[in-house]
């Protein structure tokens, strides 16, 4: 049976690390060519690059912000003379800041609703063009549990998430009529995610109410992401899934 | 030895297929071959009386053949037909050979006018004028209602409609029946007068002005008057008030065919100004039985020159046929004039076979649902690839301002207003050929979907009608008239008309 | 800019609801059916196929079917070539069309297949016969000698003319004829159409057939007795058309199998026949007939209904189906020399055991170029230069054209051939050589009083001889004129008909 993902071209924003390099790792193992964008952490980029690629499998990495339009576009164009079209893109790069609305000033809530929301939006941009060309396409944005959720977490990391689903069901109107499809994978706590911060209290009183009573995986929440930007995944499009052991 | 044989010769053209039309001297039925003589097409017939006739259908093959090749449904007339006794064109109205319902009455609602032009495709009278009576025009309207679920388009002419002194009533008669489109086709020389243009405004009429020429020596050979400067004139007029117009020149070999970018320009400088309709001259009626038949000019001929005027940039490819009514018809283009006053066919941007489609619905492209899903599609695609388009910048950022245009965040608009912001941006070309007894081909006419209405319900397709019944008919056409145009009444294969024969004039054999 | 016919690159455009919907084509003129005067018609496309709809002043509204399938009906349309002109004509253009045969100046054809009837006796009754036998005539040698100086007159060369009947072979003169015609050097080929009757009992007659290289048309609608017996009355047809195919081939007779083909009773032995083109070296095409029912069928063949009878489209469809994968739909063409619905074909080049339709190797306009005028392939120099092309641009495109490096060869194994370095063959010589190597399937379809067209019939180019020295366009003749022929009246003979006892 031939992989998941075979003769897919798979665009992952940030990542180098965390769910990003799982969500690369994953997508590889299941056959596809992946390229990914990195903003800081070089280092870890190349050596994804380079555990991937000693695994037999295609990779190409960038620096270029989510929010560097022409980057991206240059990085994309790349990627489509390389590989010759990108089938799906992952929006996941993000970032979070573990601030109370007393301490959140104006630049704060910019930086992370423009890096998590705005440059979801951009990214995808970029890649349309060359999807509405072709005529097929999948586009998956990574939420989170407290963009669906009425949870404890950062009012601006919340909004962009809430934001992220909002663009999802947009986007997915706008782009079904090319065959296109757009979805959302929201996951809830993960080991070592952008929570990692999170004080005690919080954690425990987190799985208090998770039915599974522990935190996810990457490797859980990549390879769900694999399924859907797959072509097995025909079917759905403007969906948000949530993937939180239960809360 | 054994001399070698003669060998055979082609024929010299291309036989393409057949068709029925009429004979160029007494109008009865004939055979007509389709051919192909280097690149033009004739009709070459056979009338046992007259003789071998040939007449110029098209001066382009491929316009033709690629005419044929935008096939349509079509939808047969409701309720009841005539039986088929001499055949077509002689069974109006509709018969049972007639294959396409009415989608845009044409209501010649007086015999009166004050022109006498030398073009002129119809029959006037002036003494003892025929005016179409409301009661007459209600039975119209409602006999209309019966056959159609919506009415789309009425159009209002004549003779000269505002020579008709109740003309507005019409209107509102026509509107209250919920007729969206009301037309009037008129020579536009009582529109001088502004209060008459704003009671017209009033009825949300819209005026197609016959406009021929800007040079006064070709508007005294093809009117017989000096009328340039009172239309531009009233087309001033026109403007101030903001009414939506048609300009509409007849078009005649070597007279006005070089005023057609001229005419074009003034379409697309106007905000006002929708379309320009170009009317192939037709050799029907009181002026053209006489009219110099050198004139003639054919669809194509209009393609060509709209081509060398702007430079390619509207081309013959740019125009498709409408899906109502028979291929040869109509030729029609839309544009979108992008705020850098480029000139961008919609055919190059959505597609031919998509702007065929939208025409199916009615005469003109209505903005409604349909419309913006195609033009959705089209943005897209032209986003994501812009090279297929040299405009494709000024394409967007136009439909970009369009939008912002239509759909205000400040105040909402009214669906109205939305609609006529979406219709000015948009300019359009018809070209119209009518048919004379030269040019006829029954297959026009039963796909035909314009005609006169009567108040019994029947309706006959316009081309017929001027051809062949309105010299009949003793409310258009007096014996005074038909001597003047050489006539001696209707055609003896006409049921009902005077069974006057007609006179077998031994003219000489009409050829080309 | 001149348009180049064929519009190859025609792309139809429909509306969304064109395929659901009524779609009125155009203006045709027809017959109706009940009675024969010409009716105004009206080509209606509906559910993918293509019908005339008639209406008559005093009988009312007929349909029928014309096209089995209105794709292949919207692009044979522009197949159409300029035709040629006889040298003279025989009628005045008085009435009309089609009052006024034949020829008369407004024909926009010559004839290309003559055909001359010197008999109406025959010795079968078939239900599906297209003409009506009296049993009263048989042409004597001096109309004969009229109708060949005739027909030299009027088209100076004839590649082709056909003798038939009736039985032609019942003609107690059969020989003089033949050799008469045999005779004419202006005329390349001379053939008869026979039920084979007489091929299967007479070996000499085959003999004397092949000595003087004359073709025989064997009408052969299917290889199995029921069938043939619906179509061609009693007896055991089978055996009999096998024994004549035997014959023919032991005598070496260049045979063509003409099949008549009715809906429901022969439809699905197409790919019967095409297996007998393919196996037997002596068969150098097969023509396939779609039904007309003029004649004695029109008037007994029972059931037929004219909204679902054969049509050009549907044999090719039915090649395509029953040939096991060797024909598709796309290897046949309208034969832009007559009107484009009355005649299609493909040529077949033998390569190896196989034959490769030509559409899949020589360029399309290359190939409508050589069958153009012509019903038959010449070996001349526009078709020398079409296989030079095709052997360079098959050779440029290497690997493009499946099996090219065969075709190629075989191609090249034919200009040697035909165009040796010591001498300058004959055309007939060369005709012999190219018939070793290509095959035809040509689809002829006729036209009764149901789909009769006018439109067609001034195309037309197979044409019955007269002996006052008319050409009759088949068609016409067969619903208008036959009836009126004065060589026919007079008591009906007495026919011996083969079978009848069984």
């Amino acid at each position: 049976m031939a992989p998941l993902l075979a003769e897919q071209v798979v665009l992952v924003t940030g990542g180098s690390r965390g769910l990003g390099r799982e969500l690369c790792l994953t997508f590889s193992r299941h056959g596809a060519k992946v390229a990914f964008t990195y903003s800081k952490s070089e280092e870890q980029a190349r050596s994804l690059e380079q555990e991937i690629a000693g695994a037999g499998a295609a990779v190409v990495s960038r620096q270029v912000s989510a929010l560097d339009a022409d980057g991206t576009r240059a990085f994309v164009r790349a990627v489509e003379e390389t590989w010759g079209g990108i089938d799906a893109l992952v929006n996941n790069a993000g970032v979070s800041q573990n601030l109370p609305l007393a301490l959140l000033e104006e630049q704060d809530f910019d930086r992370v609703v423009d890096l998590n929301l705005k440059g979801a939006y951009l990214t995808a941009r970029e890649v349309l063009r060359g999807m509405i060309r072709k005529k097929r396409g999948t586009v998956l944005n990574v939420g989170s549990l407290a963009g669906v959720r009425m949870i404890e977490a950062p009012i601006h990391y919340c909004a962009s998430k809430a934001g992220i689903v909002g663009m999802t069901e947009a986007l997915a109107k706008e782009v079904a009529r090319h065959q296109i499809r757009v979805n959302c994978i929201a996951p809830g706590l993960l080991e070592d995610g952008v929570g990692r911060n999170l004080p005690e209290h919080r954690l425990t009183d987190y799985l208090k109410h998770c039915s599974l009573g522990r935190v996810g995986t990457f490797r859980e929440v990549a390879e769900l992401a694999a399924f859907m930007i797959s072509a097995k995944n025909g079917y759905m499009t403007g969906e948000t899934i949530v993937i939180d052991g239960g809360v | 030895m054994c001399s070698p044989s003669p060998v055979r010769e082609g024929t010299g053209h291309v036989y393409y297929s057949m068709t029925k039309s009429l004979c160029a001297v007494c109008k009865d039925p004939v055979d007509a071959k389709i051919h192909f003589v280097g690149d033009a097409v004739y009709f070459d017939k056979f009338c046992p009386d007259h003789g071998h006739q040939r007449a110029l259908v098209s001066s382009s093959v491929e316009w033709y053949l690629d005419a044929l090749s935008f096939v349509a449904e079509n939808t047969p007339p409701r309720g009841e037909t005539k039986a088929v006794r001499s055949g077509c064109p002689f069974d109006c109205g509709p018969c049972k050979s007639h294959q396409q319902k009415v989608f845009m009455p044409v209501v010649p609602i007086t015999s009166a006018c004050n022109l006498d032009c030398p073009i002129c495709y119809t029959v006037n009278k002036n003494d003892g004028a025929h005016m179409l009576g409301e009661a007459d025009f209600a039975k119209i309207l409602e006999h209309l209602k019966l056959q159609h679920d919506e009415l789309d388009i009425i159009n209002f002419t004549g003779g000269e409609p505002t020579m008709h002194p109740e003309l507005p009533k019409l209107l509102r008669m026509a509107r209250a029946a919920g007729i969206r489109r009301l037309t009037i086709s008129t020579n536009g020389l009582k529109l001088k007068n502004e209060d008459y243009v704003r009671e017209l405004a009033a009825c949300d009429a819209r005026i197609v002005l016959s406009l021929d020429t800007f040079d006064p020596a070709v508007d005294k050979i093809l009117l017989g008057a000096n009328t340039v400067k009172t239309k531009l004139e009233v087309l001033d007029l026109l403007e101030k008030h903001d009414v939506t117009t048609t300009i509409l020149p007849a078009v005649a070999a070597g007279l006005n065919d070089k005023d057609l970018g001229g005419l074009f320009d003034l379409m697309v400088k106007k905000p006002n100004i929708v379309s320009l309709e170009l009317h192939t001259l037709t050799f029907t009626g009181q002026g053209g039985v006489g009219f110099d038949r050198t004139a003639r000019i054919t669809t194509p001929d209009l393609h060509r020159l709209l081509a060398d005027h702007t430079q390619g940039a509207v081309q013959a490819n740019d125009f498709v046929p409408s899906p109502l009514a028979h291929p040869h018809c109509y030729s029609i283009c839309y544009l979108l004039v992008t705020d850098d006053q480029k000139l961008v066919p919609l055919a190059r941007f959505i597609g031919r076979d998509k702007l065929f489609e939208l025409l199916g619905d009615s005469i003109y492209i209505q903005p409604r649902e349909k419309v913006e899903e195609v033009l959705r599609t089209a943005m897209d695609e032209l986003w994501a690839d812009p090279s297929r388009l040299p405009e494709a910048e000024s394409v967007l950022s136009t439909l970009k301002r369009l939008l912002g245009a239509m759909f205000p965040t400040q105040k909402p608009l009214p669906l109205e207003a939305r609609q006529k912001i979406a219709e000015r941006a948009i300019k359009a070309v018809y070209i119209h050929s009518h048919m004379d007894e030269e040019t006829f081909d029954v297959a026009r006419v039963m796909k035909c979907s314009i005609g006169v209405p009567e108040t019994d319900g029947s309706n006959i397709p316009t081309c017929s009608y001027n051809v062949l019944y309105r010299e009949s008919d003793t409310r258009f056409a007096d014996t005074e008239m038909l001597g003047r145009m050489g006539r001696t009444g209707g055609h003896r294969l006409l049921h009902g008309s005077n069974d006057v024969p007609s006179k077998k004039r031994q003219l000489p054999l009409v050829s080309r | 800019m001149t348009a180049r016919l064929p519009l190859l690159d025609r792309k139809i455009t429909f509306t969304p609801d064109a395929a659901s919907k009524e779609v009125f084509h155009s203006f045709s003129k027809g017959l109706c059916p009940q009675c024969k005067r010409a009716v105004d018609g009206v080509r209606i496309i509906r559910s993918g196929k293509v019908y005339l709809r008639k209406q008559c002043p005093q009988h009312g509204q007929s349909e029928a079917l014309i096209s089995g399938d209105a794709d292949w009906f919207l692009q044979s349309l522009t197949y159409v070539k300029e035709g040629s002109r006889p040298l003279a004509y025989s009628t005045e253009v008085e009435r009309g069309c089609p009052d006024d045969c034949g020829l008369c100046p407004d024909h926009e054809q010559h004839s290309c297949l003559p055909i001359i009837e010197i008999t109406n006796h025959c010795n079968l009754e078939c239900p599906i016969c297209i003409v009506e036998n009296r049993h009263n005539y048989n042409m004597s040698r001096d109309e004969m000698g009229r109708i060949l100086d005739g027909l030299v007159k009027k088209e100076g060369t004839l590649e082709t003319i056909n003798l038939s009947g009736g039985e032609p072979t019942l003609h107690p003169d059969f020989f003089a004829l033949l050799d008469m015609a045999v005779a004419k050097r202006e005329i390349s080929r001379v053939s008869i159409s026979t039920n084979g009757l007489r091929c299967a009992t007479d070996y000499a007659f085959c003999e004397e057939l092949a000595k003087r290289k004359v073709y025989v048309s064997l009408q052969l609608d299917a290889l199995s007795n029921p069938a043939l017996r619906a179509l061609r009355g009693a007896g055991d047809q089978k055996a009999a058309k096998e024994k004549a195919l035997a014959n023919l081939k032991r005598a070496g007779v260049r045979t063509t199998v003409v099949s008549t083909v009715a809906r429901g009773v022969n439809d699905d032995q197409i790919g019967e026949c095409v297996k007998l083109l393919y196996e037997n070296d002596f068969i150098l095409s097969l023509t396939f007939q779609p039904a007309a029912f003029t004649g004695y069928g029109g008037a007994h063949f029972a059931p037929h209904d004219p909204l679902d009878v054969m049509t050009i489209p549907d044999v090719v469809k039915a090649a395509e189906t029953q040939s096991g994968g060797l024909l598709k739909k796309s290897d046949f063409l309208p034969l832009p020399c007559s009107h484009p619905s009355c005649f299609a074909l493909t040529y077949l080049l033998k390569v190896g055991d196989e034959f490769v339709p030509f559409p899949r190797f020589l360029d399309l306009d290359k190939y409508l170029e050589l069958i153009s005028n012509r019903g038959t392939i010449r070996p001349d120099d526009k078709f020398e230069e079409a296989i030079r092309d095709a052997i360079d641009q098959m050779w440029t495109s290497s690997g493009q054209v499946p099996d090219c490096d065969k075709i190629m060869g075989v191609l090249k194994q034919a200009i040697f051939l035909m165009y040796p370095e010591d001498r300058a063959l004959e055309l007939s010589e060369r005709l012999r050589i190219g018939e070793g190597m290509v095959k035809t399937i040509f689809i002829h379809a006729f036209m009764d009083v149901h789909n009769f067209e006018v439109d067609r019939i001034k195309k037309c180019c197979t044409h019955y001889t007269m002996p006052d020295g008319r050409l009759m366009p088949g068609c016409a003749y067969n619903n208008l004129y036959r009836e009126k022929d004065a060589r026919y009246t007079g008591a009906v003979g007495k026919p011996q008909i083969w079978g009848a006892k069984e």
